[in-house]
């Protein structure tokens, strides 16, 4: 014995709905699939496959080290005080254009 | 010979687009009446469900059990479509449901007959609970048995039983004499 037993009968819902429209599935997965550009292969589904996924992170991590590298490396500038010193020592009136370049813009 | 969705899934992992469109074709009228359960009008039904196949494209790696991708597959379309109905909620300039009376005057005609019952229908499923509506529309609209709702909605059998005849009493109760009884399926 079930639950529906107690039940005498399915309720009448087909005003709720049309029968099943193939012409509406359609429409709806041709446009899904072509959202998800699952036969392009350039995006959506292809780029959610693990391969896909493990060149990009191998892409970012590359990308990362060389920002890195780039920040280890690159020339350094002689902090602002020293080239006030230097200036001072030899009388030096510098430009408006070595003051910004000493204190990096007008934010000092 | 039916392909399983296991296959089906392996095939569409493959980029193969003819299987993903098989896949998503087999299951399109369960999501369809999910989003609708939940949407009350066709169009922001089928928007709920182009979003959620979309998802499930991009995600089909993800899908731990192919055999068992229809379940996935609607647990996504009830979330995209639980979403969407907050969203519309939110943007909604009246109240969505009035939970008067039930029953409108005379229609005009043939058509606006069937959009008032349509209606007198949708606010009677609002006062169901998701999963209520869902084991409804699926057996008593879609004509689905216990063992198939209760594997797609991750339910046990007997909690789809106890769902459907919960449902039904609510519906009955407030459908009054509306509510026809026909012969069950199982």
């Amino acid at each position: 014995m079930t639950d529906d037993s107690r039940e005498p009968g399915r309720i009448d819902l087909r005003a709720f709905d049309e029968p099943a429209d193939p012409v509406q599935a359609e429409r709806v997965i041709g446009a899904a699939l072509a959202r998800a550009a699952f036969a392009g292969g350039t995006g959506g589904a292809a780029a959610g496959r693990p391969g896909r996924r493990v060149a990009a992170l191998f892409a970012a991590a590359a990308l990362l080290l060389l920002a890195a590298g780039l920040l280890l490396f690159a020339p350094r500038r002689p902090p602002a005080s020293a080239l006030v010193a230097a200036w001072t020592l030899s009388s030096h009136v510098p430009t408006n254009a070595e003051l910004l370049a000493a204190f990096g813009g007008y934010g000092q | 010979m039916t392909d399983s969705d296991a296959s089906l899934v392996a095939r569409a992992r493959q980029g193969d687009a003819s299987a993903a469109a098989a896949l998503l074709r087999r299951y399109f009228r369960a999501s369809y009446l999910l989003a609708l359960g939940r949407l009350g009008n066709r169009s922001d039904a089928e928007d709920a469900c182009q979003d959620a196949f979309v998802r499930c494209l991009e995600r089909l790696h993800e899908c731990r059990e192919p055999a068992r991708f229809g379940a996935w597959l609607l647990s996504i379309v009830r979330s995209t479509a639980h979403n969407r109905g907050d969203y519309l909620r939110v943007r909604a300039t009246e109240p969505l449901d009035s939970h008067g009376a039930l029953r409108s005057p005379e229609p005009a005609d043939r058509l606006a007959e069937q959009n008032e019952l349509k209606a007198t229908l949708w606010r009677a499923l609002e006062h169901l609970s998701p999963v209520q509506r869902d084991v409804v529309l699926l057996h008593d609209l879609e004509g689905w048995r216990h063992a198939e709702i209760a594997g797609r909605l991750a339910l046990s059998e007997g909690m789809s039983r106890r769902h459907l005849s919960d449902a039904r009493k609510r519906l009955r109760a407030l459908l009054g004499d509306y509510a026809s009884l026909e012969p069950d399926h199982d």
